[in-house]
Formats: C-alpha cells, sequence, structure tokens
C-alpha cells in the first residue's frame, strides 16, 4: 500500500504543478502578446 | 384492540420511545452549527442549512433519509449527481477577478505549492489506518476548498461525506484564527514587510481568453477535474465577455444562494448518529487541521524559496493565501501585512495565489480520481 500511496502524492504533486506551470506559460504568452498590442496602439 | 393496546401502539412509534443517545448528541451536533452560523457568523449560509438537516436527520422515525424520501432525494441528486458542486463552481467562477493572476502569472506556483498539506495528510490518513480513497478525500481538506471536497469524497468516499465537508468548511471559517500563528512562525518581520510593486492593468481580451486557455490546458493535464474546471471558467466567462450579464448575475446569487440552500441540506444529510458519532469522524477532523496547516506553510515556504531566485522579490504572505478560501486567506495576508506596515497594501498580490488555489485543488482532486477511482 505503501509503495501505491507514495506514487500517487509524488504523480498527483506533479500534476498540479504540471497543470498550473502550463498556465504560467500560457499566461506569459498572455503578457508579451498583450504588451506588444498595447505598444502598437500607443504608436 | 382496546384502547390501551391502539395508545400502546402509537405511543411505540413516536420518536420518543425510539430515541437515543447518539440522536440527542447529534441535536447538540445541529445546534451547534446553527449557533457557530448564527452568532459566530462562520459560514453561515451552509452551517445554518447543515445544523437544521444535521437536527432533522437524527429525529427518529422521521421519513427524511429513506429511499425516495425528501433528504435522500437532495442528496441524491445533488450530490451523487454532482450536480451541486458544479454548479458552485459556476457561481464561484462569475464571482472570481482573474486579473491579478494574469498579471502576475509566477503567483499560480504558490497555488501548486500550497496543495502540500493534502499530501501530508493523505499520508497522515494512511497512518491512522484509512484506506487509500478515504486518504485521498481526507487529504483535500488541505485545499481549503468546500465544493471540490464534497466532490472528491462524493467520487471515492462517500461513506466519510458529511466528516469530510464540515470539517473542510468548518476550517475555512476558522482561516483567520488558524493561520496568522503559523505564519508568524514561518516569516520574519522583514519578509512580512515587503513591498511588491503595482500590478499592471489586465486588457479585456486576456480576460476573456483566460477561462478558455485554462479550462483547455486543465482539462488536457489533468481530464477528471473537467466537470468542475469547465464550470469553473464557464461562470468566469459569463463574468468577462461582458455581454451575458445576466447570466452572470444568476450564476453569482439566485443560482448561487440555490444551490447552497440543497448542498447545506445534502451534506447535514449524511450526518445521522449511527455514521458520524465514530472516531474517526474525530481524526477527520484532526487530519482536516494538519492539511489546513501544512497547506498553509507550503504556501509560505515556496514563496520564501522562489525569493531566492527571483529579482523582485515577492511577500511570503501571500503565499499563505494559496490555500483556497478565496477571499478571507487573501484578507488575512492583508491584515498581517498591514500590521507590520500600514501602507503596505497586499490583498491584490494575495488574490492570485488565492484564485490560483482554487484551480490547484481542483487538478489535486482530478489526479486523485484519475489514480484511484
Amino acid at each position: 500500500m505503501w509503495d501505491e500511496a507514495v506514487k500517487i502524492a509524488i504523480v498527483g504533486l506533479s500534476g498540479v504543478f504540471a497543470g498550473l506551470g502550463a498556465l504560467v506559460v500560457a499566461l506569459k504568452i498572455f503578457g508579451a502578446v498583450a504588451s506588444r498590442l498595447t505598444k502598437k496602439e500607443v504608436k | 384492540m382496546s384502547g390501551f393496546q391502539l395508545a400502546h401502539k402509537v405511543l411505540m412509534q413516536t420518536g420518543f420511545v425510539n430515541l437515543t443517545l447518539g440522536h440527542v448528541i447529534m441535536w447538540f451536533v445541529g445546534f451547534f452549527f446553527i449557533y457557530l452560523g448564527i452568532k459566530k457568523e462562520y459560514e453561515p449560509l451552509l452551517l445554518i442549512p447543515i445544523g437544521f438537516s444535521i437536527f432533522a436527520v437524527n429525529l427518529p422515525l422521521a421519513p427524511l433519509t429513506g429511499k425516495g424520501e425528501i433528504l435522500r432525494i437532495f442528496y441524491h441528486y445533488g450530490l451523487e449527481w454532482e450536480v451541486v458542486p458544479t454548479l458552485i463552481f459556476l457561481g464561484l467562477g462569475a464571482m472570481t477577478d482573474f486579473g491579478p493572476l494574469i498579471a502576475n502569472p509566477i503567483t499560480l506556483l504558490l497555488g501548486a505549492a500550497a496543495q502540500l498539506g493534502v499530501y501530508i495528510a493523505f499520508f497522515g490518513a494512511l497512518l491512522l489506518g484509512f484506506k487509500i480513497p478515504e486518504a485521498c478525500s481526507i487529504g483535500i481538506i488541505g485545499g481549503a476548498d468546500g465544493p471540490t471536497t464534497i466532490y472528491l469524497t462524493v467520487a471515492l468516499a462517500p461513506q466519510i461525506l458529511g466528516a469530510t465537508a464540515v470539517s473542510a468548511y468548518s476550517y475555512m471559517s476558522m482561516v483567520p484564527l488558524i493561520q496568522p500563528p503559523i505564519i508568524r512562525l514561518l516569516t520574519s518581520k522583514e519578509e512580512r514587510r515587503i513591498k511588491m510593486k503595482m500590478l499592471r492593468p489586465v486588457s479585456k481580451l486576456e480576460r476573456v481568453l483566460f477561462p478558455i486557455v485554462a479550462c483547455l490546458l486543465g482539462c488536457l493535464i489533468v481530464p477528471p477535474s473537467a466537470p468542475l474546471l469547465f464550470m469553473f471558467m464557464l461562470g468566469n466567462l459569463f463574468r468577462e465577455c461582458g455581454v451575458v450579464k445576466r447570466l452572470s448575475d444568476a450564476a453569482q446569487n439566485e443560482l448561487m444562494n440555490i444551490v447552497t440552500i440543497f448542498l447545506g441540506i445534502a451534506v447535514g444529510a449524511t450526518m445521522p448518529a449511527s455514521v458520524f458519532l465514530r472516531p474517526q469522524t474525530l481524526l477527520i477532523f484532526f487530519l482536516g487541521l494538519i492539511a489546513f496547516s501544512a497547506s498553509t506553510a507550503g504556501g509560505i515556504l515556496f514563496a520564501k524559496f522562489m525569493n531566492l531566485f527571483l529579482k523582485e522579490k515577492i511577500n511570503p504572505l501571500i503565499g499563505s493565501a494559496g490555500v483556497s478560501a478565496v477571499p478571507m486567506a487573501a484578507r488575512v495576508s492583508q491584515k498581517m501585512a498591514m500590521d507590520e506596515d500600514p501602507s503596505n497594501i497586499l490583498i491584490m498580490h494575495a488574490m492570485g495565489p488565492n484564485v490560483a488555489g482554487v484551480i490547484g485543488t481542483v487538478l489535486a482532486a482530478g489526479m486523485f480520481i484519475a489514480m484511484v477511482k
């Protein structure tokens, strides 16, 4: 049981970090695109 | 049948004759929740219907929880069919401002780190003799998210639903009491005084795209989290798109209020004396506290860890807001920052990890379902 539990915890926490990490990357791209668009509007 | 026999038969069918000590104890539990809701204003929207429902299901012989009876119907269609937690998420999405998170995406990681308590309580539950599905449900209390706790427990361990749901909501309402000592223990005065620079403005396009992208990524990475994540992000899209104000208002107000009533009744209905008055209930409450505390510590410590690499330091107080409990955990961060420096306005920074914590808990629940169900 403990073997399985350790795997569940490691994979589970990794999944949470992977999901939110992917969102961080997506939002960073958002931010970069948004700031470019804003600069263009100012010009 | 003589008059005496008839009277005796009627008497034997009254609740008084069938009353047990367990029923009476549960009445006091129910009254205590009602007291907390009314007098202390701890989560009154939930504790009052839960308390009254506990009282009702512990009335002996009352036809409330049998097959086809009213409280059973609330439980069956509301919780077993997963309707209520998902509808609550629709309302939460419509109420959530993801602006601070979009402006400072790195704070999403604090929402992930604050799931640490979920896994610590998971192991704690296993050590205390719970099975893996029950340990998952107990662990998720550390995510400080009531609907997710209910959703996961119904999926994995419905026999402990009453204890996990009440534990989650009780500790959520006690965030202002639980978190400050842990925060003080893990942060120095200097760290609590760190001022963070103002967040950039977030465009409407970003706000509209966020729920779509978050739903896509979250559901692709952890498909079992889709029911909650989809509803959460749909609610948020209602809010941000600006053209369905009626739907957004309905999700935030009327619908949210209605499903909150259903939720309270259905959760209370899972707490008859025979189910609730067991030593394991006390253990679940104890583990819930461990989960909450460890999640708070996880968020703070990860914020301090991030500071080792970041040029612009973040105030570790916002790490503790990574436990969901929106917006209470963010308010605690704000209050503690202002206690050190009244000019330090941290609330918007704390809202980022706070809403990230909601997504993090949903993903953690989805991972448990994917691996255990």
